[in-house]
């Protein structure tokens, strides 16, 4: 997904079980130097939990804000403030269900505010219900993991099937996602670990043509 | 003892007044009476004394802490009052406050009249006082403390006119601890039979400095104090800079909100001028009933901006009830820091972006102290208790500092970065952990093939998850040295569900580990 133009309201919703996915895979894509600013309401917390601070820590080790507010428009006021501040790497709210409050009007209100001060704003949902005003929306559901180099019966590298429901620059698209759980300390490689090895959905017609292109655009 | 007693009356727990009581503190041999109450004084006890002689006289006497600290904020609160009579004033020792009234007892009619103004007015606050006014210092202090109760006034001269002849004559019946004299001078003058400062002043000054002047007494000193040969002034603190802005407002208003531009410029002018930056600042609105409102605002960082503390207003007014109306608004400043002018741009527009500490303050301001932490990782094994949340306001964790980049981890391998900038300890536990973590753990049920190995299947939420894979046991044991003798170790799997979706999850003790029934089995975290 990466455009000429940076993406800076996207919504992305996890599939049952996938809320750790979700959380790395939009980890993973911050790629602005600062803290996060993680906000989420309570139902999310109930539900999916809370972030897992050490084992956030194994994968960036930014200073984050953590917010915990009871309602939904609690966390859209709280990301709006958020969007507004450019010392902020990303924003990321999350949003439990389809609450009545977040709406068309109120994703393009942070639609507006991220886009003025240039500060990626990223909501986490539990369904993709709804109008928004988000540049692109994701779904992303966890996959059976890759083979452990050492142990058959464990589970290995993580893979997790992204797909792109609605997207503002590119095509709609499947893929599937991993990572290898390696942090590139070589100079030369340390760019390619902002992106993800984008594998082609196998057997998997049309989406997969896009796909591929994607992929390769990513991996430039 | 009198503010005990009104603390006490005011929580409802205040012992009638024929009950001895006594407040202790701590003494080099376990707690001493600090204070006494009139029925404990009547009963014979004695301040000063141990707790443990004074309840042999007096079974059933109550015994309740003393509050130092809070007696000397509360004499400092009151000698800042007692400038009403005179305006260099200073609390003295732990009980007395002393006042410099040259030049102001006139004002109140002489100096009978000002004592009796302030018997008058201390009284009805309901404090035991025994004022006195003296020429010197010591003077004042000894007849306070030890003069008769008809002799408070010292005139400056004798029946016989010489100058300080008054002083001498008014201190001569007194006893020689009157001098503020050490204790162990005192007990030594005792023992040589000079019990008055009469009879010590008999004695020619040469021969008293003589004799104690040697060994560091302070006796003549604290001699030529009370006789006024030595000047003593009086070490007045100054005035509590009040930084408040107030507007009264001459009919009542329901919505206090257009007001409050024009107090925080008021308040923001007077701290420019001091140069200094609010960190905390009270808003207090008073209902024409009398009630008052308030609402309390903290700053991540000093500031004087109009602005920035206006917004953090927002949304704080709307639940405050106005009854009738509120005609007096005051916005006080309760903490301030120095802060430098800084000029931020070279043209003084507003900035179009929000700096991090003013995007903290307001998250502060509209949801609480509490909702807003910056997680942090602290040397422990148990996932919940690795994890710390540091103050929104940690300033280490609000200053724009360059966070690290790359991931300081890998699953096997430990960070080996010699610096670690603020708010990034290491501390990341060898093994991975999950993102997700459910909090507080939740109760999973299972079906294993060996009660010590990983389970078959699981149901959670209702759901059934057959395991496809996994990972473990990582055994964390409970930490000894602060749980129970009765928590059980923790047995962790990384598990695969067939969907896909991994889990992370824990036996909680083992079978026959002989602490408890048959172990659990928890859901604790969602691996990516």
């Amino acid at each position: 997904m990466v455009s000429r133009k940076p993406a800076l309201l996207e919504e992305a919703a996890a599939a049952p079980g996938g809320a750790g996915a979700l959380a790395a895979e939009i980890l993973r894509r911050v790629d602005r130097p600062g803290p996060l600013l993680w906000v989420q309401d309570y139902a999310s917390r109930r539900e999916t939990g809370r972030p897992c601070w050490t084992g956030i820590r194994q994968i960036t080790g930014r200073r984050v804000l953590y917010v915990a507010v009871s309602r939904a428009v609690d966390v859209l006021r709280v990301m709006e403030e958020g969007a507004s501040c450019q010392e902020l790497a990303a924003v990321i709210g999350e949003i439990h269900g389809a609450p009545k409050a977040l709406d068309f009007v109120a994703t393009k209100r942070l639609k507006l505010r991220a886009e003025a001060a240039g500060v990626p704003v990223r909501i986490l949902r539990s369904e993709n219900t709804g109008l928004s005003a988000a540049r692109s929306r994701w779904h992303v559901s966890a996959l059976p993991s890759a083979v452990h180099p050492h142990d058959p019966a464990a589970p290995g590298a993580p893979h997790w099937r992204l797909e792109v429901l609605r997207s503002a620059t590119g095509k709609p698209g499947s893929w599937v996602a991993g990572h290898d759980g390696i942090v590139h300390r070589d100079p030369k490689t340390a760019g390619a670990a902002d992106h993800l090895p984008l594998v082609p959905r196998p057997r998997d017609g049309a989406l997969a043509q896009g796909g591929r292109a994607k992929g390769a655009e990513a991996a430039r | 003892m009198e503010r005990w007693r009104r603390e006490a009356a005011r929580k409802g727990q205040k012992p009638p007044d024929e009950t001895p009581l006594a407040l202790a503190r701590e003494g080099p041999h376990g707690p001493v009476v600090h204070a006494l109450n009139p029925a404990a004084h009547l009963l014979g006890l004695r301040s000063d004394a141990r707790v443990v002689d004074m309840r042999a006289l007096c079974p059933d006497l109550v015994v309740r802490d003393a509050d130092l600290c809070g007696d000397a904020e509360a004499l400092a609160r009151l000698s800042n009052w007692a400038r009403r009579w005179a305006p260099w004033s200073a609390a003295e020792g732990a009980d007395g406050i002393a006042l410099d009234t040259t030049g102001s007892d006139h004002l109140w009619g002489g100096e009978a009249a000002m004592l009796a103004d302030m018997e008058a007015r201390l009284g009805a606050a309901e404090l035991s006082l025994k004022p006195a006014i003296a020429p010197t210092r010591g003077a004042a202090w000894a007849l306070a403390r030890y003069g008769a109760p008809g002799a408070r006034i010292c005139p400056d001269n004798g029946p016989d006119g010489g100058p300080g002849d008054g002083i001498k004559a008014a201190l001569a019946p007194l006893p020689v601890e009157a001098l503020r004299i050490r204790p162990e001078t005192a007990l030594l003058l005792r023992r040589l039979g000079l019990k008055t400062i009469g009879r010590l002043l008999d004695i020619p000054r040469a021969a008293l400095a003589r004799r104690f002047g040697q060994d560091g007494s302070d006796l003549p000193l604290r001699l030529d104090q009370a006789l006024g040969h030595v000047h003593e002034p009086l070490d007045a603190p100054e005035d509590p800079a009040i930084r408040l802005a107030r507007i009264n407002l001459p009919e009542t208003v329901q919505d206090p909100l257009p007001h409050l531009p024009e107090l925080a410029r008021h308040l923001c002018e007077r701290l420019r001028e001091d140069g200094l930056g609010l960190r905390r600042m009270r808003l207090r609105l008073y209902r024409v009933d009398g009630d008052v409102r308030s609402v309390t605002i903290a700053c991540a960082r000093a500031s004087r901006d109009a602005a920035h503390l206006l917004r953090l207003f927002d949304g704080r007014l709307e639940g405050l009830d106005p009854g009738c109306g509120f005609d007096l608004l005051t916005l006080e400043a309760l903490a301030a820091e120095p802060l430098e002018a800084l000029q931020s741009h070279l043209y003084e527009g507003r900035a179009r972006t929000l700096p991090l500490p003013d995007l903290v303050d307001r998250l502060v301001a509209r949801f609480g102290e509490t909702a807003i932490s910056w997680p942090d990782l602290r040397e422990s094994h148990l996932p919940e208790r690795a994890e710390t949340a540091a103050h929104a306001f940690t300033p280490a964790m609000i200053a724009s500092a360059p966070s690290v980049q790359a991931a300081p981890t890998t699953a096997l391998k430990r960070s080996d970065k010699p610096n670690h900038p603020p708010g990034t300890r290491p501390g990341a536990p060898l093994s991975e952990r999950p993102l997700r973590l459910i909090d507080p753990p939740e109760e999973i049920a299972v079906i294993y093939a060996l009660p010590e190995g990983p389970p078959l299947q699981f149901t959670w939420r209702r759901r059934p998850f057959r395991i496809a894979r996994q990972q473990g046991p990582e055994r964390i044991a409970p930490e000894w040295w602060r749980e129970q003798p009765q928590a059980r170790l923790r047995d962790y799997f990384k598990i695969e569900t067939a969907e896909g979706p991994r889990f992370w999850i824990y036996r909680e003790g083992l079978h026959h580990d002989g602490r408890g029934p048959a172990p659990r089995w928890f859901l604790h975290g969602i691996f990516p």
